[in-house]
């Protein structure tokens, strides 16, 4: 805790962070008023070093070297602290505006990203994987009938997500804040002629009808019906600060397109870069404070612009690392794990640490956490508890939704 | 039939220009006009020979890169250089290489391999790294995948990427022994996690002397001399600097594994036949693979020289990914100076920027190339390429367009042109409706242009009708 923090005292502090609860008898969001920011860490997110069971011997000594100790923590409880990159959760946690599901996985893990991101973004164990993801599922039954071209958005890469991927709602994909727009004509053109010349692109794009080229000219007349709205959306101005990092600017988008009110229900961010094998402690240190500060900026600006209630932020990744650390000195780092941290903000997160405590007594065969919360319960929550809508059809299996909500 | 019964040119099923036009879209980056009747005149079995036997330096090729300048020259890159303006010029250089070179299948399989053995600029760091080893992949790409596999697993871009340089007997890091099983030989679910643990035991103490080096370097005193067992077989523990053949011990045991033969040859189907690849054309590519100890040359020539490769159905049945999208249109068109033509920024923007893969899978390939995403980058490539300045011949410092040579015999007459250009960039007809719709969007061009005279009106032509094909559906496909 800082010291402007401490004098302030903990809801004045609570305050400044845009973490008031609603008043008291205030309706919440209406489910369909509801948004879900799902935020992807991936390679890998070590848990264990970003929730430190403080006090665990047997985490101190599988972790000689990348150990993160009491003094170093921001200690939440007797039990618990989060890593020294995370001071903006840490405040936030205090204030009761973050929460933590631990040991959430999956069974019999082969310890592979890909399988792994496989699993998490299909929310199936089945091979081949199903071409669909989650969200895409939830879209195709909930949201296509009304239509939004931005029902469904990604930030940060040119390909759609597979958790995205639907049947009957198309994602729209938006790689970067630049670029997205599309130039119809050489500018010399006349106004005729450039009209006719987009006229002609869509009727390319419109007439095609065989099953490679159906998806192209689909892709391209979806991409043209989102392109515009999310054009003016961007082009408002952004009244918070937020740090300099791609994943900040992501973030930023995503307020910007909630703020414009364009009917997006589920965004897909990625943060890269967990895959911490070597040289764990400088890289994970990098990495989270990227994300302390983008998710702190991120959760201001959705207080500030009266979406924090309405959105539900998830951050999740695909595993966590192996208890033991696999080197010495500056290169110790971690191999792939099974169990990860999932975190809630926003609205509807259940502030708090939730799960039972890593069992560093009784670990896999490899060497691995046993995870206690199947995943599949998580998305259970979101489905259920968060947008209102059965959870079965879409996840194909029952699960009992994860108390992760409030 | 047999899954790959080899093609024949008979009456019912002739060697023609549409066939010869598949195979160069496939193993090459396209052709058209000379290029592809030199194709047909070659038969079948001379086509498919033109492009797996190429030789593996490209003497001309390399002399006109040379007469460029230094600018594009990797190998005057320094030990130290880094950072997105050296590797750009890494980019530009290949990029270059693969519109103007008379061999293309030996880029295209450099391509493939980078996409397999993928590394990251962003961990990797040096350029030069880069640099080697994507020579490493163009020089061996057509050998054996057992001789490719021991360089690459000796390849210092490789051991910065995957860590194992900094794998020792006291801490061996898994990272590179379980790419090598999952991503790189085997697949996912044909090892034990004890098989990924004792193959990096295997692997300690192969490193290289400094992050920056491009030297291999062994060092006896990190590796862990004990027995292992990997995949079923037991490597026994070597000292000193036999130690490093525990290495291709364990890398010829797993090729061995049946596993191998049929992982290696989807991935060659994926690539090169269908992103849907039947299962029994895959195991009769496994066992060609076999049949010539892993050489890829034998193997691709069996699969381009087969029925099924030439199928109707295999027709345009290929998404291009974004580096076939862009050089195929860049040679197609003959851009002059093609390396000032900013490629290697559209390939970034469509989501495939070389030497920076999203991850050690290498890209997601087929209908991923074509969804919302890439749909303005790849429309906005199509006009930015049909606008560039037109120039009857090279002119050094900027990428031109010969937009005459384009239309040459058509008089600038709106269906011949179009003929003309479908013939040249898609190789496939248009619906009637996008061929009507294209027609009639030239129409308000012309009459807005009365007063120029008939040759300008005829380049905006040209220009037009590259822009609306190069962003058509049908481009999209190989």
């Amino acid at each position: 805790m800082d010291r402007r923090h401490f004098l302030l005292g903990a809801s004045a502090g609570a305050a400044l962070l845009g973490l008031q609860r609603p008043v008291w008898g205030r309706t919440r969001p209406q489910p369909t008023e509801r948004s879900l920011v799902l935020l992807f860490l991936d390679g890998g997110n070590d848990g264990l070093n970003t929730l430190v069971p403080l006090g665990d011997e047997r985490y101190y000594r599988a972790r000689p070297a990348l150990g993160i100790h009491g003094a170093r923590a921001h200690r939440l409880d007797e039990h618990n602290g989060l890593h020294p990159a995370l001071a903006h959760t840490a405040e936030r946690f205090r204030s009761a505006g973050i929460g933590f599901l631990r040991g959430v996985g999956y069974p019999k893990p082969n310890l592979s990203h890909f399988r792994a991101k496989d699993i998490w973004n299909s929310a199936s164990l089945h091979t081949p994987t199903p071409a669909t993801g989650w969200l895409g599922r939830f879209a195709d039954t909930h949201l296509a009938e009304r239509g939004s071209p931005t029902s469904l958005v990604s930030l940060g890469q040119v390909s759609t997500p597979h958790a995205l991927r639907g049947t009957r709602q198309m994602a729209y994909a938006l790689p970067s804040r630049d670029g997205f727009e599309v130039k119809r004509a050489p500018s010399t053109a006349s106004e005729s002629a450039a009209r006719a010349r987009w006229r002609a692109l869509e009727k390319l794009n419109g007439g095609v009808q065989s099953d490679r080229l159906l998806p192209v000219g689909t892709s391209v007349l979806a991409a043209d019906a989102a392109i515009a709205s999310i054009a003016q959306a961007l082009d408002q101005p952004t009244d918070v600060p937020y740090p300099e990092s791609t994943l900040a600017e992501n973030l930023r988008v995503v307020a910007r397109l909630l703020e414009a009110d364009l009917g997006s229900r589920c965004f897909h961010v990625t943060h890269s870069g967990y895959d911490t094998h070597a040289s764990q402690a400088p890289t994970h240190n990098l990495l989270l404070g990227v994300l302390d500060g983008a998710l702190h900026a991120f959760l201001l600006d959705l207080a500030a612009i009266g979406r924090l209630e309405s959105t539900l932020v998830l951050v999740i990744s695909e595993f966590g690392r192996r208890v033991a650390e696999n080197g010495m000195g500056d290169t110790a780092g971690t191999d792939h794990g099974t169990s990860s941290l999932v975190w809630t903000a926003g609205g509807g997160a259940r502030p708090g640490i939730h799960g039972p405590a890593p069992d560093l007594e009784h670990l896999d065969a490899d060497g691995n956490l046993v995870p206690t919360s199947d995943f599949r319960s998580v998305y259970a929550a979101v489905l259920e508890d968060w947008f209102g809508v059965p959870s079965e059809p879409v996840l194909g299996e029952r699960f009992q939704p994860a108390e992760i909500l409030r | 039939m047999e899954p790959l019964e080899p093609f024949a040119d008979t009456p019912t099923t002739p060697w023609d220009r549409r066939r010869a036009a598949h195979l160069a879209r496939r193993a090459g980056f396209g052709a058209s006009g000379a290029e592809l009747d030199r194709l047909v005149a070659l038969g079948p079995s001379g086509a498919v020979a033109h492009f797996v036997d190429a030789p593996a330096e490209d003497a001309g090729l390399d002399r006109e890169v040379a007469a460029l300048g230094s600018a594009l020259d990797p190998g005057a890159l320094g030990p130290g250089a880094y950072g997105r303006a050296n590797t750009d010029r890494l980019r530009r250089w290949w990029l270059y290489r693969m519109v103007r070179t008379a061999v293309p299948l030996r880029e295209k399989i450099a391509l493939f391999w980078h996409d397999h053995f993928a590394v990251q600029e962003g961990i990797v760091i040096r350029t030069q790294l880069l640099a080697a080893q994507n020579a490493t992949l163009r020089r061996h790409g057509l050998g054996t995948f057992g001789a490719l596999l021991a360089q690459v697993a000796r390849d210092p871009a490789m051991l910065v990427f995957l860590d194992n340089r900094l794998s020792t007997k006291e801490s061996p890091n898994e990272n590179w022994a379980r790419e090598l099983l999952e991503l790189f030989t085997l697949g996912v679910d044909e090892y034990t996690q004890q098989d990924v643990r004792e193959l990096a035991r295997v692997f300690t103490g192969w490193t290289t002397p400094t992050a920056d080096s491009t030297e291999f370097h062994f060092v006896p005193e990190q590796h862990d001399t004990g027995d292992k067992v990997v995949l079923g077989r037991k490597i026994a523990g070597r000292i000193g600097p036999a130690g490093e053949t525990e290495g291709d011990e364990a890398l010829a045991h797993i090729l061995k594994v049946p596993a191998h033969t049929r992982f290696l040859a989807r991935k060659l189907i994926e690539w090169f036949g269908n992103h849907e690849a039947p299962v029994e054309v895959v195991d009769a590519l496994a066992a060609v693979l076999r049949a010539n100890g892993g050489s890829i040359a034998e193997t691709l020539r069996v699969l381009f020289a087969s029925y099924w490769f030439h199928g109707d159905s295999q027709d345009h049945a290929l998404y291009r990914n974004p580096v076939e999208l862009v050089v195929s249109a860049a040679r197609a068109l003959e851009i002059q100076n093609p390396h000032l033509a900013q490629l290697e920024l559209h390939t970034a923007a469509l989501g495939m920027e070389l030497f920076e893969p999203p991850s050690v899978a290498g890209w997601e390939h087929g209908s991923t190339w074509v969804r919302t995403g890439s749909v303005a980058p790849r429309l906005n490539f199509a006009l930015e390429l049909a606008e560039l300045p037109h120039a009857g011949r090279a002119i050094t410092g900027r990428a031109t367009i010969d937009l005459d040579r384009l239309a040459a015999g058509s008089e600038y007459e709106g269906e011949v042109l179009l003929d003309l250009l479908c013939d040249r960039l898609l190789q496939q007809p248009l619906e009637a409706d996008q061929r009507a719709a294209v027609l009639e969007s030239l129409e308000p061009m012309d009459t807005a242009l009365d007063s120029r005279d008939r040759r300008d009106r005829g380049r905006l032509r040209v220009r037009a009708l590259v822009h609306l094909l190069l962003a058509s559906p049908q481009f999209t496909l190989a």
